[in-house]
C-alpha cells in the first residue's frame, strides 16, 4: 500500500492521528474507540496486509476505501457485522481529518 | 733483422661469446613454451542460507515505561522491501531493514498503543477492550 492510498482512507474515514515515530491512526465512532492503525512515517511501501487487519476488512473492501466503492457509512456497516461496533451504536461521531487523538487540530 | 711480426689469434671454430642475462633480469627473451594443459576441475557447493526464524518470543521492548511481563510472540515475515514483524493477536506489527529493527518498531508501537488505549480505556470498542487486555497480560508500566 502507498502512503498515498493510506492517507486517502485517513481522509475518508476521518482517522484521528498522532504523529509518534509512526503515524498512528484510530477511527472513532459514537466517541468509542474501536480501530486503529499505523503506517511507518517516509514513503516506504506499507504493508497493505497488516493494514488491512487493523481495519478489519477484507481485500476487497479495503480496496473500495481506497477506490470510491465504500464510503464512510459502508465501513461503518462492515463494522457492525463483524461486532467490532456495538450494535446499539447508532450515530458516527462527526470526525475531523487531520485532529488528533485528543480532538485538537 | 728481428722483425717481430704481429701475433694473430685466430679462433676458429669458437662463436663469438653472447651474453647470456640470469633468469629475471630484464633483457630476458621471451620465447614460447609449451605447456601441457591440465583440467582442473572445480568443486562446487551451493549450502543454503542459514534457516531464517519465522517466529520468535520478545522478552523486552524499547520504550523505559514498560516493562515485560510475558513474553511477546512475534511473527517474522521477510518481504522484498525488508522485514516485518508482527504481533497477530492483537494485530499490531513493525517494520525496517532487519529483524532487529523491525522488532524495535513493533516494541516501539506496542507501547505507544498500551499507553494510547490505557489512556482511553473507558471508551473503547469491543475490538480494543480485547487488545488491552491482552497488552496487559504482557506488559505493565514500570513502578
Amino acid at each position: 500500500m502507498k502512503v498515498h492510498e493510506f492517507e486517502k482512507i485517513v481522509n475518508k474515514l476521518g482517522l484521528r492521528t498522532r504523529n509518534s515515530g509512526d503515524r498512528l491512526a484510530w477511527f472513532v465512532y459514537n466517541g468509542q474507540t474501536v480501530v486503529r492503525t499505523k503506517r511507518s512515517q517516509g514513503n516506504k511501501e506499507q504493508p497493505g496486509d497488516k493494514i488491512r487487519q487493523q481495519l478489519k476488512v477484507n481485500e476487497e473492501q479495503l480496496a473500495g476505501l481506497i477506490s470510491c466503492d465504500v464510503s464512510l457509512d459502508d465501513y461503518v456497516k462492515i463494522l457492525k457485522g463483524r461486532k467490532i461496533i456495538a450494535p446499539e451504536s447508532q450515530s458516527a461521531s462527526p470526525l475531523q481529518p487531520g485532529s488528533d487523538k485528543t480532538g485538537k487540530p | 733483422m728481428s722483425a717481430t711480426a704481429p701475433r694473430l689469434e685466430i679462433r676458429v671454430g669458437q662463436p663469438e661469446p653472447e651474453f647470456i642475462p640470469s633468469p629475471g633480469k630484464f633483457g630476458l627473451r621471451s620465447q614460447p613454451v609449451v605447456r601441457q594443459k591440465v583440467l582442473q576441475r572445480i568443486h562446487v557447493e551451493i549450502h543454503q542460507l542459514g534457516v531464517r526464524p519465522s517466529e520468535m518470543l520478545l522478552g523486552t521492548i524499547n520504550d523505559l515505561r514498560f516493562r515485560v511481563l510475558k513474553p511477546i510472540p512475534v511473527h517474522l515475515e521477510f518481504r522484498q522491501d525488508g522485514v516485518v514483524a508482527s504481533w497477530q493477536e492483537v494485530d499490531e506489527f513493525g517494520m525496517g531493514n532487519s529483524i532487529s529493527i523491525a522488532c524495535d518498531d513493533l516494541g516501539h508501537t506496542i507501547a505507544e498503543l498500551f499507553h494510547s488505549l490505557a489512556a482511553d480505556e473507558s471508551h473503547l470498542g469491543p475490538d480494543l477492550e480485547k487488545v488491552l487486555a491482552v497488552l496487559k497480560e504482557h506488559i505493565a508500566h514500570r513502578p
